[in-house]
């Protein structure tokens, strides 16, 4: 389905969309003020964008040091092709452990994989430890952001769903309490788990180490408990050298939520004595995309959702309104690029203000980006008819000055005698809006009479 | 072909390019009272600071102590009384613990976070099940930023390694700040001289 089709149902119920909008600008304006705190922000965005495009054009060598000196530290590396086979790979881990209950925090990946209900149809249960992604598993939906998995939702609909599912009081709304409970509820999990599942923000070449971001402190209770860790990660999230993690954690939280840094960035290399560490390393397309230098750029993308924030569409549109694991700006991105039939409506779900780039961390350029895919939607013919229709019609009159005028004269009589007359061209534009009110006469007719007026 | 050997070839099919990888030196912040920035900057991440004397560290903990209400202290501060963390037991004992006290070795003036490492904790999971954490520091400790810690550091050195900056939290619920969210409640930094 297209964006705006998806999109319909969460613009119907204005005030939630609103909220929605209002809540995603509040996150936008933290993020304003903890980049202002640091005088050098520009020059670590540029450093970050080097360091990200440095890495890509030497993935191979960096993967190969990494899993050699991850090796040497005890963990065991597997590598996968697929969403399919990564899947395969964390089954079979678990399956020879006899794991049955695993406790996994927060990753885009394993998202992207599919892996909870691959492995819920093999018997094994997999409950997410991040509140935000506890809630929407128990709703059994998908996150809607991927950092605040749960923002399309209200506290009151949060109380309903652990009155439901947890047994707290009925018309308990507090999030201090509901917290509260989510967190008493966990805490068995953590404690009977018998493996934990995470996926990797940074992963260092030089010395084979995974560092994961937490605010909750869920993945790294999740992985200090069971005999057994699973990291899942993308080819992309290597950086060379551990003094590279300055770069990345400085405008990782400050970017996502506005925080100096999240409560805990941890840094493990090889396994707790007595555990094994097991890091799955997954392409799944993305050595296709590296291989377009075109889209290369967008796998330096660190998934810290400040262009989400910020983005006119997103935050009106809500995320699930991109049918995609990532939403917003780079998720059209992403989605375009690699399954550009089935996304086709996501490069044109953007208004081309440019609002992402200015705050991606690792300067992606985004709308650049987006607007090339459209390009390649054009070229490849998957634009929708009516649009192509609409697009070679308006080249045809912008390209001779006296048709445009002739155009903008009949349209203007046509809609001063006949409002409405627009919802039957163009219903998708004035269904939300209405149109401004007709001008007697156009910019090119009224510069004409003052150039006379002005020679009398 | 393996998964690994396909997906090198693929990558290596696609070129190199030339991209320079930058250097890591830069003019970074430089704080004219560190001190000043770092507590301010651990009360933003929800946690509180106290700087002490070496010999006023006792004192200051048995403040905590009684402030939180906890029965007894876990500490892996050698300086600081209380059960030793090398005695508890697994790692399901851990859960029990109401305050520990862990070392930091390098304290991160622009952001709060303090370094921990397994390194004085044989139970990483105590450090996520305690109720309530104190940090302990030396002033000499501490760093303007990221950089400067990182640079004091072997991250590679142990298996695990955390900057820990404040309590846990979470505002997974429309965006409302909930400090205590899997972890620790509380987290007091203790800066020695
Ligand atoms: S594209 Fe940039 S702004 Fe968007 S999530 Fe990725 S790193 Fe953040």
């Amino acid at each position: 389905m297209a964006h705006t089709e998806l999109a319909e149902e969460f613009v119907a119920d204005e005030d939630r969309a609103r909220w929605h909008d209002q809540a995603l600008w509040f996150v936008r304006a933290k993020r304003d003020a903890a980049a202002r705190e640091v005088p050098e922000w520009e020059e670590l965005r540029c450093r970050a964008a080097a360091i990200k495009r440095h890495a890509a054009a030497h993935l191979a060598d960096y993967l190969e040091q990494f899993e050699s000196e991850a090796s040497a530290r005890g963990a065991q590396v597997h590598w996968a092709r697929d969403a399919a086979e990564h899947n395969r790979i964390v089954h079979g881990i678990l399956a020879q452990r006899g794991a049955k209950l695993v406790a996994k925090s927060k990753s885009m990946l394993t998202e992207e994989c599919g892996l909870n209900p691959y492995l819920a149809a093999r018997g094994i249960r997999v409950v997410d430890t991040d509140l935000g992604e506890r809630i929407v598993q128990l709703r059994a939906e998908p996150p809607s952001h991927i950092v605040l998995p749960a923002i399309h939702l209200r506290r009151e609909e949060v109380g309903e769903l652990f009155h439901r599912e947890l047994g707290t009081p009925a018309g308990l709304a507090d999030p201090e309490r509901l917290t509260a409970a989510a967190r008493s509820n966990l805490r068995s999990v953590f404690l009977e788990a018998d493996a934990g599942i995470t996926g990797v923000n940074f992963a260092v070449a030089e010395t084979g180490g995974i560092v994961v971001c937490t605010n909750e402190g869920n993945a790294d209770l999740g992985t200090s408990i069971p005999k057994l860790h699973i990291a899942c990660m993308g080819i992309e999230k290597i950086v060379p050298r551990a003094a590279d993690l300055a770069v990345f954690t400085r405008l990782l939280a400050r970017s996502a939520t506005g925080q100096a840094i999240t409560s805990y960035t941890a840094h493990m290399h090889g396994p707790r004595p007595g555990a094994e560490l097991h890091i799955v390393l997954v392409d799944n397309g993305r050595s296709q995309l590296l291989a377009t230098r075109r889209d290369r750029e967008v796998l330096s993308c660190i998934r810290c959702g400040a262009c989400l924030n910020t983005c006119p569409v997103y935050r009106r549109s809500g995320g699930y309104s991109y049918e995609s694991v990532v939403p917003g700006p780079v998720g059209s991105v992403l989605g375009a690029a690699s399954e550009p039939e089935a996304k086709a409506s996501l490069p044109y779900a953007c208004t081309m203000c440019g609002s992402c780039n200015d705050v991606c961390p690792v300067r992606i350029d985004l709308r650049g980006q987006l607007f090339r895919l459209r390009q390649d939607l054009v070229e490849s013919g998957l634009m929708p008819r009516h649009k192509r229709v609409a697009a070679r019609l308006a080249s045809w009159l912008m390209r001779s000055p006296r048709r445009f005028g002739i155009a903008g004269k009949v349209a203007r009589w046509v809609l001063r005698r006949y409002p409405n007359s627009s919802a039957l061209l163009a219903a998708d534009w004035t269904a939300a809006r209405e149109l401004p009110r007709v001008p007697e006469r156009s910019f090119r007719e009224l510069y004409e009479q003052r150039e006379r007026e002005r020679r009398r | 072909m393996t998964a690994r050997a396909d997906i090198l070839a693929r990558l290596r099919a696609s070129g190199r390019g030339d991209v320079d990888l930058p250097g890591v030196d830069g003019e970074w912040r430089r704080y004219d009272d560190p001190r000043r920035q770092f507590a301010d900057a651990v009360q933003a991440a929800g946690g509180s600071c106290v700087f002490c004397r070496r010999e006023e560290l006792g004192g200051r903990v048995d403040d905590l102590h009684s402030e939180v209400g906890a029965r007894r202290v876990v500490s892996a501060v050698p300086e600081v009384d209380g059960r030793s963390v090398r005695d508890l037991g697994g790692e399901r004992e851990c859960a029990d613990v109401e305050l520990l006290l862990v070392p930091g070795d390098v304290a991160v003036a622009e952001n709060g976070a303090i370094w921990v490492s397994d390194g004085c904790l044989p139970q990483r999971a105590a450090l996520f099940l305690a109720q309530h954490l104190g940090l302990v520091v030396a002033s000499a400790s501490l760093v303007d930023t990221m950089h400067d810690a990182y640079a004091a550091l072997a991250i590679g050195d142990r298996p695990y390694g955390v900057f820990v900056a404040g309590p846990s939290k979470t505002a997974d619920i429309e965006q409302c700040l909930v400090i205590g969210a899997h972890g620790p409640r509380s987290a007091r930094v203790f800066v020695v001289d």
